[in-house]
């Protein structure tokens, strides 16, 4: 019996994992695992199994963090990115192999340098495990298999919902993630090189298809640019970007919550004590993810354009509870997850998915999971 | 030091506003607030005190008075506090002024109307622009009329940079966009639908504008004083341009108009409170000014014959107040009417809005030496 930990298992993402794991992965175990113990037990109990446990871990205290992951096989981590340092580390010194949801490119680029660690302990970690970055990577890597050189690399994801909400306004996934991806400074790769742009910069439409349509996006701070660049150096890449898309309404009213300062890391004094305006933000904005309840009806793709005319999508749609923007970051990285402990998908060390997953045994997985993924508009899975 | 008055949310934007107006006109004033770095630059007047406050504890609202010595009492503080205000008032024995309760705190405040008189005292409500102002010019056109069937009134105001600058109180703007507004309507009040009781309207300097009727303490003030004129439509609308509009519907859409208590950081606090926060640290772009229409459309009968009149209030943002914007006319007005209770040129006492007993016309020219200017039918008259 394996054992996998999932760090923020009844967060948004890690129910998505836990789920997978507890439909793919029958005869292990699976431990939620996060600070809020009764979330964490509440969770469990839903799957009214013996091989769903729960534990309460506070991945501030680091022995507490080791002592949970001493003896597991997996750690998962599904909390915020700002932890993934902490949490590697703490998997060096229980020795277990580690996955996450990515690092947005500057943390991913300092998690690289845990590489020679990880190779001394003989496990393995994989970063940015999720839907983008993740099996945008996968698709990238499928993709420029069959080229002999990749000049360039786009990768845009979109959305489409046809579910019937009661609320003004929906938020996606988290508030600190959608401002990040709004004000951080997003990295491409031009002319061989990495730079820094302007936030919401260098907005382009594309056209999806019929049911997509045509959505326009702006770039965004992904760690793909870091790693994809490397991978496709040899065959002469030029330009790697990353672009979400968002309705027009949306990027109005995100934006202009930013222009008033909700998105602020500065502090106001409340009763002579600090409290940091993003994290009141944040606790105000996050009531606004869908109420449970709601029967989620939408699509995602992730679309990886490569030299402007090779493209392969993903496509994934809701299950009614959970949204597809949710499945196709969740499942991957419960795919990639039960790969490293069942059939060691890596040798030891710290990769990208791009280094690490093959493409054709993944797809399959996904196809399980009613993932398809296109090349050029033909289903190949 | 005795001070000739203490003005209770002197800290805030209107309280600053009317402290300084007080203050230029020669009068001692002592601010009470919360935030004694946001009057820095009025304390450097020697005829400036500040005592901090805690205005949901009754007991320091009263000593706050009679510490002061002061002979006025000016709230310019949230309308929650207006009815503490005055009940401490009450036991001080002192006349009070204050920028009013919209309909529901304002029908409060009149419950008090016998105590102040069998005390002695006067408590204006609603001495702002709107309330306040408006109602002292409309008073001043009715003059004009034998009778009168419909009072339509409101503000509306734009700037020249379309970027968000707090209008007024955001308290007050919530309350006002999230209350069912009320009119009077065939001698009755009505409750309405905010979004159903809409329209636009072209303003003499504002050009067009979306209004919306809004809850508002004037539909309540008039029909009581002019009734005898037979009056038996009132309407309030408000009219805020695009670009603020949108803020103020999206915080509303998002629950950060919410009186609901959040914990963040290990602090408590009104979400309500966080959002008025924030908000105050936007700063006020260069070369930013405002202008406010206030207006009024009267109709009736002089001599038989229907008349309509055109009532309008120009307030622009005035040189060396640019920080205040066109909140002049909320802050500065309440500073006049205080200074004509203290210099004992309203003799009624009880409580009483301000149409009812404010000497009009000069209070008018008042208004003109400060270049708030009036105009009746497009004719300016201060």
């Amino acid at each position: 019996m394996k054992k996998y930990v999932v760090l923020g298992g009844y967060g948004i993402i890690g129910r998505a994992v836990v789920n997978d794991l507890f439909r793919f992965s029958k005869n292990d175990e699976i431990i939620i695992a996060g600070r809020d113990k009764d979330k964490a037990m509440n969770f469990a109990k839903s799957f009214n199994s013996k091989r769903v446990k729960y534990q309460k871990i506070d991945i501030t205290n680091e022995r507490e963090l080791i002592n949970s992951l001493i003896g597991k096989d997996i750690c998962i981590n599904c909390v915020q990115y700002y932890f993934n340092l902490i949490i590697m580390k703490a998997c060096i010194k229980a020795r277990t192999n580690y996955v996450d949801l990515g690092g947005m490119f500057h943390m991913t680029r300092k998690q690289f340098e845990l590489c020679k660690e990880f190779t001394t302990i003989g496990r393995c970690a994989i970063l940015g495990m999720g839907g983008a970055p993740g099996l945008s990577n996968v698709l990238a890597s499928y993709a420029g298999e069959k080229l002999k050189r990749v000049n360039s690399i786009e990768i845009v994801f979109a959305d489409v919902d046809y579910t019937k909400y009661n609320q003004f306004f929906v938020l996606p996934y988290s508030f600190k993630t959608l401002i990040e991806e709004f004000t951080l400074k997003p990295a491409i790769f031009q002319d061989g090189k990495t730079k820094f742009v302007e936030p919401r910069s260098g907005l382009k439409e594309y056209n999806f298809g019929k049911e997509f349509g045509k959505q326009k996006g702006f770039l965004t701070l992904h760690s793909e640019i870091a790693t994809l660049s490397n991978y496709f150096r040899k065959k002469g890449i030029r330009k790697c970007e990353f672009r979400v898309t968002f309705p027009d309404a949306f990027v109005e009213k995100v934006s202009l919550l930013i222009t008033l300062g909700f998105s602020s890391n500065e502090n106001i004094i409340f009763r002579e004590k600090d409290v940091k305006v993003i994290n009141a933000t944040t606790k105000i904005m996050d009531k606004l993810v869908p109420k449970e309840g709601v029967r989620i009806k939408d699509k995602e793709i992730i679309r990886v354009i490569l030299n402007g005319n090779k493209i392969v999508d993903a496509v994934t749609q809701s299950n009614g509870k959970i949204s597809a923007g949710v499945l196709d970051t969740g499942i991957p990285c419960s795919i990639a997850a039960q790969g490293i402990v069942n059939e060691k998908l890596c040798k030891s060390g710290v990769f990208a998915p791009e280094d690490a997953i093959n493409p054709v045994l993944f797809f399959k997985e996904l196809k399980k999971r009613d993932i398809i993924i296109y090349e050029n508009g033909r289903i190949i899975n | 030091m005795k001070y000739d008055f203490i003005v209770f949310g002197g800290t805030g934007q209107q309280g600053k506003i009317c402290s300084r107006d007080l203050l230029e006109s020669g009068y001692s004033v002592m601010i009470a607030g919360r935030n004694k770095n946001a009057v820095k630059k009025l304390l450097k007047n020697k005829k400036t005190g500040f005592t901090h406050i805690n205005l949901s504890d009754n007991e320091e609202i009263i000593n706050a008075i009679t510490n002061s010595g002061a002979e006025v009492v000016v709230n310019c503080a949230e309308l929650v506090f207006n009815v503490p205000i005055m009940r401490a008032c009450l036991k001080t024995k002192k006349s009070l002024t204050d920028l009013g309760g919209l309909q529901y705190v304002t029908k409060e405040q009149f419950k008090l109307n016998k105590d102040f008189k069998n005390s002695n005292i006067l408590c204006l409500t609603g001495c702002g622009s709107t309330p306040g102002l408006l109602n002292v010019v409309v008073k001043h056109a009715i003059e004009n009329f034998d009778k009168i069937n419909t009072i339509e009134l409101g503000f509306a105001w734009d700037s020249n940079i379309k970027k968000f600058v707090i209008p007024y109180s955001m308290h007050s703007i919530f309350d006002e966009f999230t209350q069912h507004p009320v009119t009077y309507h065939n001698g009755k009040f009505l409750k309405e639908d905010r979004i159903v009781c809409k329209g636009t309207k072209d303003f003499k300097e504002v050009g067009k504008q979306t209004v919306y009727c809004i809850v508002h303490s004037e539909v309540y003030s008039f029909a009581k004083y002019f009734r005898k004129y037979g009056l038996k439509n009132v309407h309030y609308m408000a009219g805020f341009p695009e670009h603020s509009a949108k803020v103020i519907q999206l915080l509303l859409d998002l629950g950060f108009s919410l009186d609901k208590e959040i914990e963040v950081d290990g602090v408590k606090f009104r979400i309500v409170d966080f959002t008025d926060k924030v908000l105050g640290r936007l700063n006020i772009p260069k070369g930013y000014r405002e202008t406010e229409n206030l207006w009024a459309e009267i109709n009736g009968t002089k001599n038989g014959k229907t008349k309509k009149m055109k009532v309008d209030c120009i307030i622009k943002t005035v040189k060396g107040w640019e920080d205040a914007g066109s909140n002049i006319d909320t802050g500065r007005t309440i500073s006049i009417m205080s200074q004509m209770i203290k210099n004992d040129l309203i003799k009624e006492k009880g409580v009483f809005a301000p149409e009812a007993v404010i000497p009009h016309k000069l209070f008018i020219k008042e208004l003109g030496k400060r270049e708030m200017y009036v105009y009746l039918d497009n004719k300016r008259i201060n």
